[in-house]
């Protein structure tokens, strides 16, 4: 039943809301934008222009990664270390709905905040520094748009990896260094794992990224387009994941430890 | 409802190397059935295979002969109450309950009116709209109770529901387990104190280290045990005299008069005792006032069993 699905998700957003985690997670929003105004106060004259071009997009984009992995890794889990989550258990709805509807909520409030912050980031940083154009909006919304991409992809992989693992945050911390610093800095088809690689590639040539750079320099590049449909084969096998895990699961053995109930 | 309602066929459970529930075999009738055995015992961990939380390592579970793990739909028919002392925060017991009734696929207007009538019955309608960060162990128990009654569900199960319960709350608690009874709802309910098990379950279930130790009624129970060291105690119009035909027997192990009118008698059989006395008293045409068996409380049966 498809308003099962939001019930659920409202009960997801409504429980994050209410939770100190909400307060963090909107500080991490906000801080690309506190950076920049930081860095306009006290940086040189014509330091803006290169923060909005290279320095807005980059930390808005390390910053969607760190929201999605803190939302989308405690979704499910955080209820069950809770030990409320039998109560949704013992109700009649699927296991895969059930996983669905909060991954939902994590969606919804990591994009929220992801794409605020960008937006904030992108109107602090650009007040002033394009005098000769009217309205900056189509790269706006670009960065908007690329950002709310990553958010839902990451917020997927990331609740993904919470449903599978209990040492879920320090798994998603070791997938960002690993795979989206390391990986996606490395020229090679296998940058295609790293979606904030892929998501650069959308971005360049309006902003400066490392795809940007690598692209400038004759070397391995994605085009948006193809990162585009990278990034929708990766959302969908993530969900398929996500939704097998989800239907399998033995939630509460999860967060049992091996030696005993 | 004919036959069981919960059928589980040697079912097991492991935690790591730690066995939960070993090789259990139970049929579960309609009606109210305590679950009892001292922590640890395997209680929950039935309870939560019984309500498809967790899936047995090994054998089955069906609930009204569906897999409550693999079919959601059997939860329509199903209210569970769990022991872990845990509620939605940032929520009033009201909204909690009302969410749970409109999960179970109840309009908004139903699922309120649900609500309303399960925190009445759980005794919560006067904080049914405080937070339940605010609330007592209690409070939160009785919450959950109401969340499990909600949806009206044909078998409720409630694991430990007397935790946390001041003397009055465990009384009202049983007190309502015996309404739902006889409404017709059938209760499973597990508990690691005895009397509170033996005043309301018509079958009971003892589990020790994951294994059933007897199942059946508590007569049942106490006739598979009826071979052991039995005490009871006599009130006739002649103690003196029966106690000297009592004596006779070779199972009467033990004969203490207590007074011209009160005998115990002590015996290494008490199905040889309950056997031999009833023709010993018409023979010699005694008046009996009374018989009492001060040992044979749910506890002793319990200690018994795990012996």
């Amino acid at each position: 039943m498809k308003s099962q699905l939001w019930l659920v998700a409202l009960f997801g957003l409504r429980h994050m809301s209410g939770a100190r985690k909400l307060v963090i997670a909107a500080l991490l929003a906000l801080l690309p934008a506190g950076l920049v105004l930081v860095v306009r106060w006290v940086g040189p004259a014509g330091a803006a222009a290169e923060i909005l071009q290279s320095g807005v997009p980059n930390l808005c984009l390390a910053v969607t990664g760190l929201l999605a992995l803190f939302l989308g890794c405690g979704c499910m889990r955080d209820l069950l270390e809770e030990r409320t989550l039998g109560m949704l258990l013992t109700r009649p709805i699927s296991r895969g709905r059930l996983a669905f509807g909060l991954l939902l909520s994590a969606m919804i409030l990591s994009c929220f905040l992801a794409a605020f912050g960008a937006a904030l980031s992108f109107a602090v940083s650009s007040v002033g520094v394009h005098a000769d154009v009217a309205t900056p909006a189509p790269e706006a919304f670009l960065l908007v748009g690329a950002i709310l991409l990553l958010a839902i992809v990451h917020t997927t992989l990331f609740a993904l990896i919470g449903l599978r693992f209990r040492k879920s945050t320090v798994l998603g911390v070791v997938w960002l260094f690993v795979v989206e610093a390391g990986l996606g800095s490395i020229p090679g088809p296998a940058r295609i794992l790293s979606p904030i690689a892929m998501v650069e590639c959308i971005l360049s040539p309006e902003f400066t990224t490392r795809a940007s750079i690598e692209s400038a320099d004759g070397e391995y590049a994605v085009s948006p387009v193809t990162a585009l449909i990278v990034l929708a084969v990766m959302q969908t096998i993530l969900l398929v994941l996500h939704q097998r895990r989800a239907a399998r699961m033995d939630f509460l053995s999860a967060n049992v430890s091996a030696d005993g109930p | 409802m004919a036959g069981p309602i919960i059928q589980c066929g040697q079912l097991a459970r492991w935690y790591g190397s730690v066995s939960a529930l070993t090789a259990v075999d139970l049929n579960i009738p309609a009606g109210i059935t305590g679950l009892l055995g001292p922590n640890g015992a395997g209680k929950s961990t039935l309870l939560r295979i019984i309500t498809g939380q967790i899936e047995p390592s090994s054998g089955t579970c069906t609930v009204f002969g569906k897999n409550p793990m693999t079919d959601e739909s059997v939860f329509r028919d199903i209210g569970f109450c769990s022991e872990d002392d845990a509620l939605f925060e940032h929520m009033t017991a009201r909204e909690v309950v009302t969410f749970l009734a409109r999960l179970s696929g109840f309009p908004r207007a139903e699922a309120a009116e649900r609500a309303a009538a399960s925190l009445e019955t759980a005794g919560m309608t006067p904080n049914a709209d405080r937070q339940t960060t605010a609330f007592s162990k209690g409070m939160r128990q009785r919450t959950r109770i109401a969340a499990a009654l909600v949806h009206s569900p044909t078998l409720i199960l409630l694991d430990e529901p007397m935790t946390g319960l001041d003397p009055v709350g465990r009384r009202d608690v049983l007190e309502l387990v015996r309404r739902l009874a006889a409404a017709g709802t059938s209760v499973v309910f597990s508990s690691h104190i005895l009397h509170e098990v033996g005043a309301v379950a018509g079958h009971i279930v003892v589990l020790h280290h994951g294994m059933v130790l007897a199942e059946g009624s508590l007569a049942e129970i106490r006739a598979d045990l009826a071979d052991h060291p039995f005490t009871i105690c006599i009130r006739c119009d002649d103690a003196r005299s029966l106690a000297l035909r009592l004596g006779a027997l070779e199972f009467v192990t033990t004969l203490k008069i207590r007074g011209r009118d009160s005998l115990e008698v002590g015996s290494d059989s008490a199905l040889k005792l309950l056997s031999a006395l009833p023709p010993l008293v018409v023979e010699a045409g005694y008046e009996l006032t009374e018989i009492s068996a001060p040992g044979e409380t749910v506890e002793a049966v319990f200690q018994r069993l795990l012996k």
